[in-house]
This record gives structure tokens, C-alpha cells and sequence, in this order.
């Protein structure tokens, strides 16, 4: 009897790292230095749940049960993660992160100015209005165009010029409402900036 | 990949416009599934799709020691505990146990933790914290 289930975050995690699989991020040399300063503070908690996770038998070379080829790869010799492994996979993670983090949520909407118009001023701190909303970086569900932070979507931006013009969406946080708590929990709302046809892409303006 | 990320995202918790306003396409693109006008909401996203470092000091495995970490390291270290997170999600197989401590993170991070006097499976050892019968409100 399998005791393993999906876990909480694994439709977003597997989506960016399927991503990140096809196209590797490099990091930023600027940032090396400080990604190599933390690998050591984390490592263990790393190498730890790679112990917990490791099965003997169904992790074991060419009797492996293992779905994932990246992992049946790393798993082949029958001996679980090796440090090398354990290194390419967390330097790897901070590739993912680095490239696709959102480093702050968007703007707010404005409060008194209705539909896709975004409050001009401060970056708000937390992303939601509520005194319990999450802070910080964020990963955001991968959907190209739309949720992709700043430095992504600049290609994007490039490549849009061409053919698709400016965004047809705006993103942006909820404003606090001057009564009641409508849109409490809502980390982003997409807004249309103008009418969107069915089947149109969907691409954030900036 | 992107069956699972939709049906994910139907969850009210996480999302509102998936599937009714919006459509991911086989590319990964976002695409309208009916005509909008200006300034109508396509999506809302909630915290349950913001993965944030919240969910890594959440972790019931790892947590505690990336919060001490932090508190030690200071501001910035948010990015360090996702990318953490992302890593351990990796060597996982993006799994995590029904019952001993691992990995689900936020919404069992949030529930109070019961101790049971015995063991509720043959795997399972006495005084262990049981998550999926938190999770069906049992005891």
C-alpha cells in the first residue's frame, strides 16, 4: 500500500520544472556568489528529504518504477541521490526561482478608478489586501504571457511587438475596499484593458 | 502537465475564471474562452496558488529549520527557502507521505496536529501525527 500522495504544491512545482527542463535558466553571474554562499545553509534539509523520499527496490537501475526520467536517470545506480546530484538539483532550483519569481506582487488597482486602471505609487507589501496575505517573492501558476514576471515577459514583450501589439491584460493586486471585504484572499486579479475576443491570447500589459 | 495544473487551478481556493474565462492552451498559454469587454475580471488568483516562502516555513519536514535559518540570515532569505522548496518538491517526485512528516506544507501546516494513542495503519507508529485523518476530521 502506497502511502504517497501528490503533494499540496505539486501541480505548480512540476509545471515550472517541466518548463525549466526544456529551457534551462541560467543564473545570473552577479547572483552566483551569493547562491553559492547559500547552498551550504540549505543542503542538508535537501539531502535529508531526498534520504526520506529514497525506496529501495523502487528506485533501483533497470528494475526502477520511477516515472520521471530526470529521476530514474538520477536513481540508476541503485544508491539513491549522490551529493553531485543532490548540488545540480538545488542549483537547478535557484535557476527556477531567479528566472520565474515574482520578486513583489503587481501594482493595486485603483480604488475609485474601476475596471484596469492600477493605482499609481507604492508596490504594495503583501499580495492581497488582507492582513493574512502571503508576502514576498511568489511563483505564480506558468501561463505564458500572462503570469510571467517582469524580466520573462520583456522577451515576451519583444516578440509581441511584432505581431500582437501591446498587452490586452492588466495584473494587478485588489484594492482594500472602503466597505466590506469583497476580494479578501485574492492574491492577483487579470483585468481585461480592452475588449478581448474568444480565442485571443491572453498577454499581460506592462 | 497541463490537465493536472488546470483541474488544480479549478479549485476555488486557488483560482476563479479557469475554465469559464480562461483556457490554457497545449503551448501553455493563456487563452479567452468567451469574448470579454474592458475593464471585465478574467481571473483571480488566490493564496492558494501563490506559492510563496510561506509554504517552505510551513513545510512539516523542513520548516522549522529554514524559519531558524531566516531568522539568522535575515531579509532576503525568502528566495532561498522557495528555491528549497522547489528542490525538495524535485527529490521527492513531487510527492509527499499521508502520514509521517513530510512535505504537505500549507494546509496541513495550518491544522492543529492531534497525537494518536495507536496506530491508525500497519505502517504507522504508535504516537505518530496522523494528517489524513486531520484532514478527515477524525480522531
Amino acid at each position: 500500500m502506497s502511502l504517497a500522495q501528490a503533494s499540496v504544491w505539486s501541480p505548480l512545482t512540476s509545471a515550472h520544472w517541466a518548463e525549466e527542463t526544456l529551457n534551462p535558466s541560467a543564473i545570473d553571474p552577479e547572483l552566483l556568489p551569493l547562491v553559492q554562499q547559500a547552498m551550504p545553509l540549505v543542503m542538508p534539509q535537501v539531502e535529508l528529504a531526498a534520504r526520506r523520499a529514497w525506496v529501495p527496490g523502487k528506485m533501483d537501475g533497470a528494475r526502477s518504477q520511477l516515472s520521471d526520467p530526470w529521476e530514474r536517470a538520477a536513481t540508476d545506480d541503485g544508491a539513491g541521490y549522490s551529493r553531485v546530484e543532490l548540488e545540480e538539483v538545488l542549483t537547478a532550483a535557484f535557476g527556477l526561482v531567479l528566472a520565474r519569481q515574482w520578486t513583489a506582487p503587481p501594482p493595486e488597482f485603483a480604488p475609485a478608478g474601476g475596471g484596469a486602471a492600477l493605482a499609481r505609487g507604492d508596490v504594495p507589501a503583501r499580495w492581497g489586501f488582507g492582513d493574512g496575505a502571503p508576502e514576498g517573492p511568489a511563483l505564480l501558476p506558468p501561463l505564458a504571457g500572462l503570469l510571467e514576471p517582469e524580466a520573462a515577459s520583456a522577451a515576451e514583450g519583444e516578440a509581441a511587438a511584432d505581431g500582437e501589439g501591446e498587452g490586452n491584460v492588466v495584473v494587478g493586486v485588489p484594492p482594500r475596499p472602503a466597505v466590506g471585504s469583497l476580494g479578501e484572499g485574492v492574491c492577483v486579479r487579470c483585468v481585461a484593458a480592452r475588449r478581448i475576443e474568444r480565442g485571443e491570447r491572453l498577454v499581460r500589459r506592462a | 502537465m497541463l490537465a493536472i495544473l488546470t483541474e488544480w487551478l479549478k479549485d476555488t481556493t486557488r483560482s476563479v475564471g479557469i475554465g469559464s474565462n480562461v483556457v490554457l492552451a497545449a503551448s501553455g498559454d493563456a487563452l479567452a474562452a468567451r469574448s470579454v469587454e474592458a475593464g471585465e475580471t478574467l481571473l483571480e488568483l488566490r493564496s492558494g496558488a501563490c506559492l510563496t516562502a510561506r509554504a517552505a516555513y510551513a513545510d512539516r519536514e523542513m520548516g522549522r529549520d529554514l524559519q531558524e535559518i531566516a531568522a539568522q540570515v535575515g531579509p532576503g532569505f525568502d528566495t532561498v527557502a522557495l528555491a528549497t522548496l522547489c528542490a525538495v518538491e524535485r527529490v521527492r517526485g513531487f510527492e509527499a507521505e499521508t502520514w509521517y512528516a513530510g512535505s504537505t506544507a500549507a494546509e496541513q501546516a495550518a491544522a492543529p496536529r492531534t497525537m494518536h494513542k495507536e496506530p491508525c495503519t500497519s505502517t504507522a507508529s504508535r504516537w505518530h501525527i496522523c494528517t489524513a485523518h486531520l484532514a478527515n476530521g477524525a480522531q
